[in-house]
């Protein structure tokens, strides 16, 4: 029995000296890759300072264009969002950990149906991208434990980058520029042979919707300029998707710029990646009709701690 | 026929058909011991036996062998 | 309750500290065990735990009757007993997992000549395990039959045997006599074993969890979207297919295996590094080896026998019932039916040259590795394995043939690579191999270590193990590749 014992307790021993010089590896690793995951989670949660930033799923992280951005806003813009469907789980516990470094003037959210409906395809795991800052944030903390990532990334640093082993050693090979601030353009154009719109028949989702009004109330406290903004899609589903996002951002006196819908882009097929995401083409013609609207809204506010009355384009 | 004469007629088959020449086999020998000797090489041993000693074994008898003298004693009782 | 889930953590862990608590008591110890058995049964379906207790004591009944005939010398009613519970046994497999099947191709065959039939198929849950269970069960009385084993009079033992927990849902495949042989003495507290069998589990958990899981991102990928991949593409996912079916099948038995050996039991292997095999034979006795032998020793070896004077074609014909049997233990379907068939008529070539008759030992290089005619013929052999188990993985004979269809369409597309996945296979697939030919064909040398960590040597390899798991290890469902199609 002492045999096992002492077997043990060097097994543990052992396990947590490797696990965690292991992890301070790969967290030096994960800082420097260009990897899309790795440097816009770990660039969005630890080192960026710039004024106004632009928070959402993939479509954000296709749409916006800091570059196009500043020149509209006169303001450090940086394109926080990050593929794989991250939804209103990620980005509240994204904020959290922001907010223990700096305070932005505001932030641009790119919201999406999974932010308030029950979506299966993509749900609490989505917060699992933040498991390297467990630790970090209680916000942070709370959404790991939502996605049952919490206590394995207390216990193991290794397992806060499992299955990411390549991108961290080939990440200096990875596709994002990091001169475009965040952004990732995507060249090439749609097939539209067969292409429908997307629909969302599920229902709403109470925790999700407590999440968001959660980000909305932390960006007043904070006196964070908040606004919602929806970018256009290649086809538009018949139904008002979108509408719940309307009026919730009423409810909250905030600003929602809906362009869903927007002839200028919709059916457009030169603008556009595949059904959801424009192309560079398209970002940049839109980053530039955006830019303009939220600097009606910001430069006047971007001083300011009182909320502006809020506008809402078509 | 005496049973060590039996053994050493068994012995002579098993030796043709495993090509194995040094071949020595006692009652206590079974097929973990002798490499060759497995499940497929059973039945054609089986197959040669029945033509030496011109006898017919059951399928439960072939079955039922643990080692070689369990297939002598068997053989004995037939002829 | 999979081994490698939390739940599954937990439900061991009391069940090892009560385990041996109870020790030396060995009734105690057994009835214990039994209880957990049925209770782990239970999680996944109580109905079927009924199943599971009901066929135990018809066969054991079935068991003690056969030896009692045979003691008083009435062969003919032990041999009808016997042929009692095999019915009994291959009914209730039939019942529960082949008779939508037989009656959904009766009705189409039906269909097909002109009669209309109509049949709604009943919604039949399988027993999970059915085919494991069933196989003990059969095993028991027919060796009960041969003198193979003697009656075990105890029933809570053979109950144990039938149900025990780590190897009910997907073997290894025991037979009677050693495992009633360890049921019948109190499991002291080994250490040793506890320490070996952990070993087992964690190289299991990294099989199936850094190689297995991993690989089935790629290949469900694929393979569940074929009409939209290229030929190279579909190419691909199947050579990686058997190579995730041995880490997923070979992992689940390692935890099987390791699990029983921290209760003290030694059960059957299961696995032999398969794909070091030159022919098809050989693959066979090395591949899920408890469900050949079991094939072999109670359907090959009495067919054989029975068509013995047709000299090679009896085995012939004993090799390909065999075969299409194992086919058809995997699953109710013609593609199931197929993969045995064309398994058998591979081992066709064999007989007819001899080889199959003799024992072929693959000649070694100077390094101690095989020499290139072997390797060739081991690269052969996996490739055949490769088209069997395309058979295996088609949903149907229709999907299969679609698939077939599609590749020379899909000629000239380009490979679709998800290097993350294939980086993290491949990593992990490199140690499988580095172990696997250094327990073929170097067994007696060890990774080398300096002189002061030689005494941790076991500790260290176990630390480093859990490490990897939790660094190449699969643990969600939710894993999908960016494709754009």
């Amino acid at each position: 029995m002492k045999k096992l014992l002492i077997h043990i307790v060097v097994i543990a021993g052992l396990f947590a000296v490797m696990d965690r010089s292991s992890g301070m590896l790969l967290k030096f690793l994960y800082n420097r890759s260009n990897a899309t995951d790795a440097y816009k989670i770990s660039y969005a949660n630890e080192t960026t300072r710039d004024a106004i930033l632009f928070m959402g799923s993939s479509r954000c992280l296709h749409h916006y264009v800091p570059a196009i951005l500043e020149t509209e806003l006169g303001a450090s813009c940086f394109n926080a969002a990050d593929w794989g469907i991250k939804n209103i789980y990620y980005q509240y516990g994204l904020l959290g950990n922001i907010l223990e470094r700096y305070t932005p003037q505001a932030i641009v959210l790119e919201v999406h149906p999974c932010d308030w409906l029950q979506t299966p395809f993509s749900g609490r795991e989505r917060a699992g991208s933040l498991a390297p800052y467990c630790g970090v944030s209680e916000a942070c903390d709370d959404m790991l434990k939502l996605a049952g990532n919490y206590w394995p990334c207390r216990l193991s640093t290794v397992y806060r980058y499992t299955g990411s082993l390549p991108d961290l050693l080939f990440g200096r090979w990875g596709t994002m520029n990091r001169e475009l601030k965040g952004w990732k353009p995507m060249d090439g154009q749609i097939d539209t042979t067969g292409v429908k719109a997307e629909e969302y028949p599920f229902a709403v989702d109470t925790e999700r919707v407590a999440l968001l009004e959660r980000f909305m109330d932390v960006c007043r406290q904070h006196n964070i300029r908040l606004i919602l903004t929806i970018s256009p899609m290649y086809v538009c589903s018949q139904e008002d998707v979108f509408l719940f996002a309307r009026q919730l951002a009423a409810k909250h006196h905030l600003p929602c710029i809906d362009h869903y819908r927007d002839q200028d882009f919709v059916n457009h097929a030169e603008l556009f990646y595949d059904f959801g995401h424009m192309n560079r083409q398209g970002a940049e013609q839109y980053s530039k009709k955006i830019g303009k609207e939220l600097a009606r809204l910001l430069t006047d506010n971007l001083n300011e701690t009182k909320a502006a009355v809020p506008e809402i384009a078509d | 026929m005496e049973r060590n004469d039996i053994l050493a007629r068994v012995q002579e088959v098993f030796r043709d058909e495993l090509e194995l020449d040094d071949l020595v086999l006692t009652d206590e020998t079974t097929a973990d011991d002798v490499e060759e000797w497995d499940s497929l090489s059973h039945v054609q041993l089986v197959v040669a036996l029945e033509k030496a000693f011109n006898i017919k074994f059951s399928s439960r008898e072939i079955l039922s062998w643990d080692n070689v003298g369990d297939l002598i004693d068997c053989i004995s009782r037939k002829i | 309750m999979v081994v490698n889930s939390l739940a599954f953590l937990w439900f061991f862990v009391v069940v090892l500290a009560v385990y041996y608590i109870c020790q030396p008591k060995r009734q105690a110890q057994n009835l214990f065990l039994l209880a957990c058995s049925y209770w782990f049964y239970a999680q996944i379906d109580i109905k079927m735990a009924g199943l599971l207790a009901v066929l135990t004591l018809v066969f054991w009944f079935i068991g003690r009757s056969i030896e009692q005939a045979i003691g008083q010398q009435h062969e003919r009613r032990a041999s009808r007993l016997t042929t009692l519970s095999v019915v009994v046994g291959i009914g209730a497999l039939f019942y529960f997992k082949y008779l939508n099947f037989f009656i959904d191709s009766f009705v189409a065959a039906a269909n097909v000549v002109g009669l209309h039939l109509s049949w709604t198929g009943s919604h039949i849950v399988v027993p999970v395990g059915l085919s494991f269970f069933t196989f003990k069960l059969m095993s028991y009385t027919l060796d009960i039959y041969h003198g193979k084993t003697v009656h075990e009079r105890n029933l809570g033992n053979f109950a144990n045997y039938i149900a025990f927990f780590p190897t009910i849902l997907s073997g290894p495949i025991d037979r009677p006599k050693p495992f009633l042989r360890q049921i019948a003495n109190a499991r002291l507290f080994n250490p040793d074993n506890l320490t070996a069998g952990f070993r087992r589990v964690l190289w299991g958990m990294f099989l199936k969890m850094c190689i297995a899981d991993r690989l089935d991102i790629y290949v469900s990928a694929v393979w569940n979207n074929y009409d939209h991949h290229s030929a190279l593409s579909i190419g691909l996912a199947s050579l990686l297919y058997p190579l995730q079916m041995y880490a997923d099948f070979s992992g689940y038995s390692e935890m099987a295996i390791g699990v029983a050996l921290m209760l003290g039991f030694k059960v059957a292997e299961n696995f032999k590094r398969p794909f070091f095999t030159i022919n098809i034979a050989n693959y066979w006795s090395r591949w899920h080896i408890t469900l050949t032998s079991w094939l072999t020793d109670y359907v090959f070896m009495p067919l054989n026998i029975k068509l013995r004077d047709w000299g090679v074609n009896g085995t012939i014909a004993a090799i390909m019932l065999n075969m299409t049997f194992i086919g058809m233990w995997h699953g109710a379907d013609w593609t199931f039916f197929l993969f045995g068939v064309y398994h058998g008529l591979w081992y066709i070539p064999l007989m007819v040259s001899g080889q199959f008759f003799k024992k072929t030992k693959v000649k070694l290089n100077k390094v101690g590795l095989p020499t290139l005619p072997f390797a060739l013929r081991m690269v052969g052999n996996y490739l055949v394995v490769t088209f069997g188990l395309m058979l295996f993985h088609a949903d149907n004979i229709s999907m299969f043939w679609d698939i077939l269809c599609h590749l020379p369409e899909a000629w000239d597309g380009s490979l679709f690579l998800d290097m993350a996945t294939m980086v993290n296979a491949a990593i992990c697939t490199v140690a499988l191999v580095w172990s696997d030919v250094q327990e073929e064909w170097f067994p007696n040398s060890k990774l080398w270590l300096p002189r002061w960590a030689e005494r941790w040597r076991m500790e260290l390899l176990m630390a480093t193990e859990i490490v990897c798991i939790l660094l190449f290890g699969v643990f969600d469902n939710n894993q999908f590749i960016y494709f754009q199609f």
